[in-house]
């Protein structure tokens, strides 16, 4: 036990460790890396994995779980995208694709929690159910948009930041308030930590967790814009591609919080982290085809280091 | 004194097959302790159930101060004052202490729709510190407490909400005794505080010790309410088993002998929650493990196995042996039966064939392939002996009854020749027809020589069933008496009762 103890202590400086040594062995080999338009454009990149991550992971720590974002985030940008090329105007483009976040990932929420179908088969199959949707709508053409308002997101500056970078900060800050400073967001934890607990204290456990699913669905709305402004249209499958990333994030958050829990800042940090690795080592020269591989067996270390943080190992030499 | 704070009338529930509560007529008093005991499946839980809400009652009234309730939800209750703290801790371990004491009633910051976080751990400690007597840090997680300091986390986060009646499951079952000193002393506050206690024990130094009035359960009724300063523990016992039940004990009805061929001899045994037990067995004999939930019961025989980790001495026909790991004992011929069938014992995706040969799959394996002749005739077999309804060997085994489960899960151990069968209460949850069978395939088995160690709360299958009964209590031997000796009370006053020494 005193050994475990002493890892759980330890593995947050361990995975940071780890992953701090990848970054500054980039910043070595690859000249760039740390000029403030590159990293700018790090964090644009960041944004599409961290606002889901954020999403999913508070979906996690109220103890479910969803897959199905990637698709509709695809669904509601070729949606939004034929919305434009038809000239309906923007504030209701954006009022239906707000819709059709929230629809789908409340339906998620009736599926698990009233009908208490597994959360993976559930989202499993409505991300299979979206992404034919997705393509169903766009027969798997790129759809561009030049429309000011995309342009706007896509080139502009406030105080010289790019304007996708204070979208990730503002849905940072919200998101962090939310779940870190009201008693919403503890509760939430809660409902996650021990259900039974929250529901003999009182809480509204469905009505919580139904909450956090429509959490995802403004995320998931958030990014969708990010994409369509970012890629000057609708590509398909975009999100998709990044599904894994999303959910690598959460869990390096988890493996690096004190508590070893799921928390906000952590997926932020972890998305940070996969779009510095990825930018970092293209920049010196590792091939693409690499990355993932690389990618892949940093997600081992960090399911490793989870494992003996939460004592799995331990008990079962116990 | 005497206004009544709770009162509950005709309260009935029912369960598949079981009718859990009939009628119970409940009330207290503000202000007293009120102590509920009843053997198991009296019907205790399902009223705490019923009154914080986890359970809606068939019929029947709940009045909490006069006001009538006819929709009951946990919310309800809590809102109405009513806490419950259990055995089972309901708290998030990766919470602060302060966190989870205030959980759903935090305090607020400037802003009001954040938390503030200092303001809740001061209001903690001082809830600790004040009403409790303890200094705990509050900013510490949950998981780095002690048990007890869990149970007097909960007992705060109850206080949080002022409320009117709080119920003790079994609190002192973790505790060391200075530790439930200590938490006597918290209770006695909270009367004083004119908050009324429900406390449920199986221990009656403590219930003499620390309640004023006592409900006996039997069956699903209530059967009387009595003022501790006018009762004494055995017209409680005989309140608890409703006077002599006429069962025949096995030895009578067979005018069997047990063999005085020893088995096992078992010394000092040692493990968690077991106390340096000692005890032998004969060959043919069942012997039966009794004693309230929780007494050791199941650790001794998990320590045994090689399932927990043990000290002691154990000789297997003379011999000492070493049990390390479950196959250590399966290699000497000893078999056991977990009481989760479900989940420790078969696997529920395999066919009855395939289940039936699960710890002997080597003898049918020769070559690395498993021979599926062989293993369905051995199945053919097992259904044959031992009566197993099924459509054939290759039925899936989730498919069977409760009962027929079980017989496939005995029907493992049968394929070898056995020398110790170890059932941990094999009848829990079937019907009564199959309960006979298992009987009397207990009694074939252990006729042919095998001998049997059965844990089981009920008094009837102990007196049907073994020839000598081992009572545990908190750990350690009270007593091991001849059934053809006992009866229910001699047994619940080992079990539970206050006096009667340790056997060493």
């Amino acid at each position: 036990m005193e050994n475990a103890l002493r890892i759980t202590k330890f593995k947050s400086y361990i995975t940071l460790g780890i992953f701090s040594s990848v970054i500054i062995y980039l910043i070595i080999v690859s000249p760039g890396f740390l000029r403030f338009d590159n990293l700018m454009n790090v964090i644009v990149s960041a944004t599409f994995v961290a606002i889901p991550a954020m999403g999913l992971g508070t979906i996690m720590l109220s103890g479910s779980f969803d897959l199905s974002f990637v698709g509709i985030i695809g669904v509601v940008s070729v949606t939004s995208i034929r919305m434009v090329h038809a000239e309906i105007p923007i504030p209701v483009v954006l009022i239906t694709a707000l819709a059709i976040a929230l629809g789908f990932e409340l339906a998620n929420a009736f599926l698990i929690i009233k009908l208490k179908i597994h959360p993976w088969l559930t989202t499993i199959s409505t991300m299979l159910a979206a992404l034919g949707l997705e393509k169903a709508i766009s027969k798997a053409y790129f759809l561009t948009t030049s429309h000011s308002f995309f342009q706007t997101i896509r080139f502009e500056s406030f105080l010289g930041v790019p304007l996708p970078v204070w979208i990730l900060g503002l849905s940072f800050l919200l998101m962090y308030l939310l779940v870190h400073k009201t008693a919403f967001g503890m509760h939430l934890y809660a409902v996650g930590g021990n259900e039974v607990a929250a529901r003999k204290a009182g809480l509204k456990v469905e009505r919580l967790r139904f909450s956090s699913f429509a959490a995802m669905g403004v995320c998931i709305w958030i990014v969708s814009l990010v994409y369509l402004s970012q890629l000057s249209g609708y590509t398909p499958e975009a999100a998709y591609t990044n599904l894994n990333e999303v959910i690598l994030s959460v869990f390096f958050g988890m493996s690096i919080s004190r508590k070893n829990v799921i928390t906000i800042p952590g997926a932020v940090v972890g998305a940070l982290f996969v779009a510095l690795l990825a930018n970092g080592l293209a920049l010196s020269g590792v091939s693409s085809y690499w990355i993932k591989l690389i990618e892949g067996c940093l997600v081992i270390v960090v399911v490793i280091t989870n494992a003996m943080g939460s004592g799995e190992i331990v008990q079962l030499e116990k | 004194m005497n206004e009544s704070l709770l009162n509950m009338k005709g309260i009935t529930k029912r369960f598949p097959g079981i009718l859990a509560l009939d009628s119970v007529d409940f009330d207290v008093p503000k202000g007293e302790i009120r102590a509920i005991v009843g053997k198991n499946g009296a019907g205790k839980s399902t009223l705490i159930k019923i009154l914080t809400g986890i359970y809606t009652p068939d019929s029947g009234s709940v009045e909490i101060e006069g006001k009538h309730f006819s929709h009951i939800t946990p919310d309800v209750m809590y809102s109405e004052g009513i806490q419950a703290i259990y055995q089972e801790n309901d708290l998030v371990s990766y919470f602060t202490v302060g966190e989870s004491i205030m959980l759903n009633n935090e305090s607020r910051g400037t802003v009001r729709a954040f938390i503030d976080r200092r303001d809740m751990n001061e209001k903690a400690h001082q809830l600790l510190l004040g009403k409790i007597g303890i200094d705990i840090d509050p900013r510490k997680l949950i998981r780095d407490l002690s048990v007890s300091e869990k149970q007097l986390v909960q007992i705060a986060k109850a206080l949080v909400r002022e409320p009117k009646i709080m119920i003790f499951d079994e609190p002192t079952a973790p505790l060391s005794a200075k530790e439930i000193d200590k938490l006597f002393e918290i209770i006695r506050g909270l009367r004083s505080h004119g908050i009324t206690i429900i406390y449920i024990s199986h221990r009656f130094e403590e219930i003499f010790e620390i309640a004023d009035s006592i409900t006996i359960m039997r069956d699903g009724k209530k059967i009387v309410d009595l003022n501790l300063k006018e009762t004494n523990e055995d017209e409680i016992i005989s309140h608890m088993t409703g006077g002599n039940m006429q069962v025949a004990s096995r030895s009578e009805g067979e005018k069997r002998r047990v063999s005085d061929e020893i088995t096992l001899e078992v010394e000092n045994l040692e493990s968690e929650r077991v106390n340096k037990i000692s005890f032998s067995l004969y060959k043919g004999e069942v012997l039966g493990l009794f004693g309230a939930e929780g007494a050791g019961q199941v650790e001794l025989v998990r320590a045994f196995y090689g399932l927990l980790p043990k000290r002691g001495k154990i000789k297997l026909n003379g011999k000492e042996t070493h049990i390390r790991k479950p196959t250590d004992a399966i290699r000497k011929g000893i078999g056991y039966v977990p009481r989760d069938r479900k989940e420790e014992s078969l696997v529920r995706t395999f066919t009855l064939a395939e289940n039936v040969t699960l710890s002997h799959l080597n003898a049918f394996s020769p070559g690395g392939f498993v021979n599926k002749k062989s293993e369905l005739e051995m199945a053919d077999q097992m259904i044959k002996d031992l009566a197993i309804s099924t459509r054939s060997a290759k039925t899936v085994v989730s498919f069977l009854s409760g009962g027929n489960q079980q017989k496939v899960a005995i029907a493992r151990w049968l394929a070898f020749p056995l020398k110790i069968l170890i059932l941990d209460y094999p009848t829990m949850g079937v019907d009564v027809q199959a309960k006979l069978e298992i009987y009397r395939l207990l009694k074939k088995i252990s006729s042919e020589g095998t001998s049997i160690i059965i844990i089981t709360p009920e008094y009837e299958e102990i007196k049907m069933l073994c020839d000598r009964v081992m009572i545990l209590k908190d750990g350690q031997h009270r007593a091991t008496l001849d059934v053809k000796d006992i009866d229910e009370d001699i047994l619940l006053k080992h079990a539970i009762g206050s006096s009667g020494s340790v056997v060493s």
